[in-house]
C-alpha cells in the first residue's frame, strides 16, 4: 500500500473508505469495499481483478460519474462529491480525461474535431485549439487523418483519438476503462505504446481498468481488485 | 450546439426522417382538418347569408316593432353616401318592404302580399345567385312592374304581361293603389317567399307608397366578415342607437350560429383527438430516439460536456426537425387547400341537387385563411416544444454511469 501522505503535492487522487453498493432485489452487491487508494502525478497504472470485481466502478467513482454509498474521492485535495452536477462536470471537463471501451467518439465530428470538441467546451479559441489538436494528431501519430470520420476508422485508431481527446484538456489524470477491450493484438500494442509514450514523455498520468495480460505487463502498477476489495497493490520498474 | 444538432440529424436520416414524418403527419392533418371545418362553416354562413338580407341590417326601432310603413325611416342621400364611403362596405342595399292586397281577373279572390323594392342595379348578382329567373327578365332601372315567385303565379294562374290591381297603405296616410305589369316569374328558394313575396324596383316603390327617400330597411354587404363589428362601430356614430337599430350578420343567423358553435365544438373535440394521436405518435418518436441514445449521452457528459448545453444541442435537433416537419406540412398543404377552396368536393343527393340549383351550400369546401396554417404550425410547434420537456428532462436525470455500463438497469444505487 501507498504510504505516502496527504500533503505530498504529487498525490493527484486519493479515495477514503470509498464504497459503493448496489441494490439487486432483495440482495445488496457490494462493487467496491472501502478502499484507500492515492494515485501520485505521472504513474501508469492498472486496475485488474475479474469481471465483476468492481475495476469500473472505481474508476466511475473516481471519475465523478457515480456516488459513493460511502466513502470520499479528492481529486487534487478537492472532495468531488461534494461538488453540484454542474460544478462536478466543470470540474471533470477541467482536470480529468476519460476513455471508454466503446463509442468515445462523436461520430458526426471528424477526428480534429472531436479532439478539439473538449477545448471548445473549454472555451478555448480556435488558434489554440488548432494548435493543440496538431500537437496530439502528432503525438498519436494520425496527422494524416485529422479530416477524418469516426466511421472510417479501425478501432485502434479511434481509441487513440479518443486518448488524444482526452489529453485535449490537459487534465491531471486519464481514466480509461478497458481502453484494449475491443481490439485485436497489433491495434493494442499500438494503443498501448502510445499511452506509456504520452506518460513518459508528456509525463501524463493514466489510470485504466483491464483483465489483458498484455497491458498489464506494461503497467508499472498493478492494482488487484478481488470482490470490490484491493487484494494486491503492486509497483514494477519496467 | 447548432452545428452539432444539425450534424447529428445528417448521421441518422432514418431517425430524422421518422421524427420528421411524424410531425409532418400531425401538421398535415390538422391543417386539412382545420382548413375543411372553417370552409364548411364560412360556405354554411355564406349560404345563410346569401338568403338573407346583408351582413349588417338599420332600420327604425319602431318599424322593428310594429313593421308599420309609417315608422320606416327617411334618409337622404347623403347619408346613404356617407356608410357606402365607410371602410370595408361593398355595397349599401337600401329597400323598401311593405304588404299590399293585390288582385288578378283570373283570380276571384285578393291576396296580401309582401312587396320588396330593390334597386335592380345593386341587388341583381345578390338575388339571382339564389334566385332563378324562370320567365320574363330582371328588373331596368325604371321599370314599373313586378317579379312573382313561381308558386304565387300557379296560385294564382298569373303569366309574364298581366296586370296586377294591388291595393295598401302608403306612407303617412296616402294610399298604396295601382295596377302593375308582371314583368317576370322567379324560383325562390324559400318556398314561403316564393308564395308571397313579390319585387320591383325601389324607386317604383317609393312612389307606389308615395314614400320618397324612405326605406324599411337599409342592407350593407361587408368586404370582410370580420370586419363587420368594426362597419357597426362606425354606423353607430352616424345613425343614433336610440332611433335606430343595427343588427349584424351573426345576430341576424343566430340559431344557426348555435349549431355552428355546436359543429365548431365537435370541431375542436376531433381536432382534439388528432393532436393526442399524433402527438403521442411524436412523443413516442422522441423517447425512442432519447432511449437509444443513452450511451452517446452519458459519454458526452463524462467528457464535461454540461447536461444545460446537452439539453439546448437536443432542443436545437427537436426544433430543427419540428420546423422542416411543419414546413414541409405547410408547402403540401398549400396547394391541396387552394385547389379544394376553389373546387369544393362534391356531394351528391337530391337534396344537395336542390341546393346546387341556388348556389347554396353543396360541398366540402377547404378555407385558405392563412391565420388557419399559422396557428396549426404554432399548435403543432408548441406541442414539440412542449414534448421537448422529455429529451430535457431525460438528460437532466440521466445517471452516467449506468448510460455508461452494461450493469443490470433494475439494479439500484446505494
Amino acid at each position: 500500500m501507498d504510504k505516502l501522505k496527504d500533503n505530498d503535492k504529487s498525490i493527484i487522487v486519493r479515495t477514503e473508505e470509498l464504497s459503493k453498493s448496489f441494490l439487486n432485489g432483495q440482495s445488496i452487491i457490494k462493487a467496491t469495499d472501502r478502499i484507500n487508494l492515492t494515485i501520485a502525478s505521472g504513474e501508469f497504472t492498472a486496475v485488474v481483478g475479474p469481471s465483476g470485481s468492481g475495476k469500473t466502478t472505481l474508476l466511475n467513482l473516481i471519475g465523478g460519474l457515480t456516488k459513493p454509498s460511502s466513502g470520499k474521492v479528492f481529486v487534487k485535495g478537492t472532495d468531488i462529491n461534494q461538488l453540484k452536477d454542474k460544478e462536478l462536470v466543470n470540474f471533470r471537463l477541467h482536470n480529468i480525461g476519460f476513455v471508454f471501451q466503446l463509442l468515445n467518439l462523436i461520430p458526426v465530428l471528424t477526428v480534429e474535431e472531436n479532439i478539439g470538441f473538449v477545448m471548445e467546451l473549454q472555451g478555448a479559441d480556435k488558434e489554440q485549439r488548432i494548435a493543440r489538436t496538431a500537437e496530439l494528431l502528432e503525438l498519436i501519430g494520425m496527422k494524416d487523418r485529422a479530416g477524418s470520420r469516426p466511421s472510417t476508422l479501425s478501432g485502434g485508431q479511434k481509441q487513440r483519438v479518443a486518448v488524444a481527446r482526452a489529453l485535449a484538456s490537459k487534465p491531471l489524470f486519464i481514466l480509461a476503462d478497458e481502453p484494449t477491450a475491443n481490439l485485436d493484438t497489433e491495434a493494442a500494442e499500438t494503443l498501448l505504446n502510445t499511452m506509456l509514450l504520452l506518460n513518459e514523455k508528456e509525463k501524463i498520468t493514466f489510470l485504466f481498468s483491464t483483465h489483458d495480460p498484455r497491458v498489464m505487463n506494461k503497467a508499472r502498477r498493478l492494482i488487484t481488485l478481488e470482490d470490490g476489495r484491493i487484494t494486491k497493490d503492486e509497483r514494477y520498474v519496467r | 450546439m447548432m452545428k452539432l444538432a444539425w450534424l447529428n440529424l445528417q448521421r441518422n436520416p432514418s431517425r430524422a426522417l421518422l421524427t420528421i414524418l411524424s410531425v409532418f403527419i400531425a401538421a398535415f392533418f390538422s391543417i386539412i382538418f382545420g382548413s375543411v371545418k372553417n370552409g364548411i362553416l364560412n360556405s354554411s354562413t355564406e349560404s345563410i347569408l346569401k338568403l338573407s338580407g346583408g351582413d349588417i341590417e338599420i332600420r327604425s326601432k319602431s318599424y322593428s316593432t310594429s313593421r308599420f310603413i309609417d315608422d320606416i325611416m327617411q334618409i337622404d342621400s347623403a347619408m346613404l353616401d356617407s356608410i357606402s364611403r365607410l371602410q370595408y362596405v361593398k355595397r349599401v342595399l337600401p329597400v323598401l318592404q311593405s304588404y299590399l292586397l293585390i288582385s288578378h281577373s283570373s283570380s276571384t279572390s285578393t291576396k296580401a302580399v309582401s312587396i320588396i323594392g330593390i334597386d335592380p342595379e345593386s341587388e341583381k348578382d345578390r338575388i339571382l345567385t339564389v334566385t332563378e329567373m324562370v320567365e320574363g327578365h330582371w328588373f331596368s332601372k325604371y321599370d314599373k312592374g313586378v317579379i312573382v315567385g313561381e308558386n304565387m303565379r300557379e296560385e294564382l294562374g298569373l303569366k309574364v304581361g298581366d296586370t296586377l290591381a294591388v291595393m295598401g297603405m302608403g306612407y303617412h296616410g296616402a294610399g298604396a293603389v295601382g295596377l302593375i305589369p308582371i314583368q317576370g316569374v322567379a324560383r325562390i328558394p324559400v318556398a314561403a317567399v316564393d308564395k308571397n313575396t313579390m319585387f320591383m324596383t325601389l324607386s317604383a316603390a317609393q312612389e307606389l307608397f308615395q314614400a320618397e327617400d324612405c326605406y324599411s330597411e337599409i342592407y350593407i354587404i361587408s368586404e370582410r366578415l370580420d370586419k363587420v363589428d368594426l362597419i357597426k362601430s362606425q354606423i353607430k356614430k352616424i345613425f343614433p342607437s336610440d332611433e335606430y337599430e343595427i343588427r349584424d350578420w351573426k345576430s341576424l343567423i343566430e340559431d344557426f350560429l348555435f349549431y355552428f358553435r355546436l359543429a365548431d365544438a365537435f370541431g375542436f373535440i376531433i381536432m382534439l383527438f388528432l393532436y393526442i394521436l399524433v402527438g403521442s405518435n411524436i412523443l413516442g418518436t422522441i423517447i425512442l430516439t432519447s432511449k437509444e441514445r443513452k450511451l452517446e449521452f452519458s459519454v458526452l457528459i463524462s467528457v464535461g460536456m454540461s447536461r444545460n448545453k446537452l439539453s439546448k444541442s437536443l432542443f436545437y435537433e427537436l426544433m430543427i426537425v419540428a420546423l422542416l416537419g411543419v414546413i414541409l406540412a405547410v408547402i403540401v398543404t398549400l396547394p391541396i387547400v387552394y385547389f379544394f377552396t376553389i373546387h369544393p368536393i362534391p356531394l351528391f343527393g337530391e337534396d344537395i341537387a336542390t341546393l346546387k340549383q341556388f348556389s347554396i351550400y353543396s360541398g366540402i369546401y377547404m378555407s385558405l385563411d392563412f391565420t388557419l396554417f399559422i396557428k396549426q404550425f404554432l399548435i403543432v410547434i408548441g406541442m414539440c416544444l412542449a414534448f421537448a420537456a422529455y429529451p430535457i428532462s431525460f438528460i437532466q436525470h440521466l445517471k452516467v454511469d449506468e448510460g455508461l455500463s452494461k450493469r443490470d438497469a433494475n439494479e439500484d444505487n446505494l
